[in-house]
């Protein structure tokens, strides 16, 4: 469990960085704040899921997925909101964009490594 | 003032950000889902639907209850007795596939069927996975020499319940259950055992007559029984369509005018000596399934303490981390 958080939380630090830097984003801390924003968001959604699939004991499915992720996204927006220097893009805009691609990378990179190892 | 630049900057945001959003969710709506972290997890049984080949091991496995007329099973809640009436209604639609049942005629035209009682043994472990260790099971009244005698007047009719699995879903622990549809079908029923649903509702003269699920663990290897029943409820059944109703009787005496019918055996050939258990192997047993219960008990404890203390964690170190956004970012703002 403690181990799913750990990796899910490194891939996503590790894919929204690099978006961010790809982006356009330059500042320090503007990559300190997307860091710091993930430890918060990651790790509820990621415990979230695993906390209804030990109780529920279902496998976790899109329409719970995409709620959830929504809540990050605006959560994420917020923190963004007036404290990133990077202007060039809405901070609502520009987390949809790190979350979609992180979600979508890590499922990626999980693939892949399901089908290696 | 917002330049025009800006203002169709924020025009075109609108559209791409729906653009994403639908893409993410059209995308979800197709394949986004969590595989399950569990060991016990096995993406060929999840999926075993997608395939004709396992279509028609699912499809079976849960036929051989739904022909039977089971309407509930939880391993607490169901007599061994109730088991055994349910494998009786198995063995005589299926008399041919075992070669630990021999069907036979008395005076009257009555079809009677043997049983020993290993098949009995090894058909509860496989369908039910439950452990018959002392016989008579609920004190059947037809059991003589390590064998069950009862009636099966049906035997040897043509097989018309058919279940078709809808989807499947995984638990955790090795738990899956699968949601099914129950068919009457006239004729030709093995040609529809590889069906899916959208298949099967465009044949002609096939009755839907219930709908149900089953909760199954997966044992290794490939076909029906590769399967075991954990639980099985049937949430609708038109009773009225059950096809073989008639109760198999225990047979007390048995007048034998017609030798045993040959049968060709393909799902089990073991015909050895009957399995006589002493009652130091018994407790052994009962004390094994005893063990393993408190096993899983303290399990699921220990995996709730590990859920708590993580859930601490993550909540601590949110809060952290918020405090940390909100303290630094909001001074460098000031």
């Amino acid at each position: 469990m403690i181990k799913s958080l750990i990796i899910s939380l490194i891939l996503t630090l590790l894919i929204e960085n690099a978006l961010a830097a790809i982006i356009g984003v330059r500042e320090s801390k503007d990559f300190a704040l997307i860091s710091l924003a993930n430890v918060v968001t990651n790790p509820i959604l990621v415990h979230t899921l695993n906390v209804i699939h030990f109780i529920f004991k279902r496998t976790i499915r899109w329409h719970l997925i995409l709620p959830l992720e929504t809540v990050m996204v605006v959560a994420e927006a917020l923190f963004y909101k007036n404290r990133l220097t990077y202007k060039k893009i809405n901070p609502f805009l520009f987390s949809i964009i790190l979350n979609t691609v992180s979600y979508f990378g890590g499922r990626v990179i999980y693939e892949i490594a399901t089908k290696l190892f | 003032m917002k330049s025009p630049q800006n203002f169709f900057r924020r025009l075109l945001c609108v559209p791409a950000a729906l653009l994403i959003f639908s893409a993410f969710s059209v995308t979800a709506f197709a394949d986004a889902w969590v595989p399950p972290t569990d060991k016990y997890y096995n993406e060929d049984v999840y999926f075993i639907l997608n395939s004709a080949e396992g279509r028609r091991s699912m499809n079976l496995f849960l036929s051989n209850f739904s022909e039977a007329n089971l309407e509930s099973y939880k391993p607490s809640g169901t007599s061994d007795a109730d088991v055994l009436k349910i494998l009786m209604k198995h063995f005589e639609l299926n008399a041919a596939l075992y070669s630990g049942v021999t069907l036979s005629k008395n005076g009257s035209s009555e079809q009677i069927m043997t049983i020993t009682q290993n098949t009995v043994e090894k058909a509860a472990k496989k369908m039910f996975n439950r452990q018959f260790t002392k016989h008579p099971i609920g004190g059947f009244a037809g059991y003589r020499d390590g064998k069950y005698i009862c009636t099966a007047n049906q035997a040897g009719s043509q097989l018309k319940v058919l279940s078709i699995a809808n989807y499947i879903e995984y638990f955790g622990d090795n738990k899956y259950e699968a949601f099914f549809t129950v068919y009457k079908v006239e004729s030709d029923i093995d040609k529809y055992y590889s069906d899916n649903a959208s298949e099967i509702e465009k044949v002609p003269g096939i009755k839907k007559i219930g709908e149900g699920s089953a909760i199954f663990n997966y044992v290794g290897g490939t076909g029906s029984s590769a399967f075991r029943l954990a639980e099985y409820s049937l949430s609708e059944i038109d009773k009225t369509q059950l096809i073989y109703t008639q109760p198999n009787e225990p047979v007390v005496q048995v007048v034998t005018t017609q030798t045993p019918q040959t049968s060709t055996p393909t799902q089990e050939t073991s015909t050895g000596p009957t399995q006589t258990l002493t009652q130091d192997d018994t407790t052994k047993q009962e004390s094994t399934i005893g063990d393993k219960a408190v096993i899983d008990d303290e399990k699921d404890k220990a995996d709730l303490r590990k859920l708590i203390l993580i859930t601490v964690l993550v909540v601590l170190t949110a809060v952290g981390a918020t405090g940390v956004i909100l303290l630094v970012y909001q001074k460098k703002k000031k």
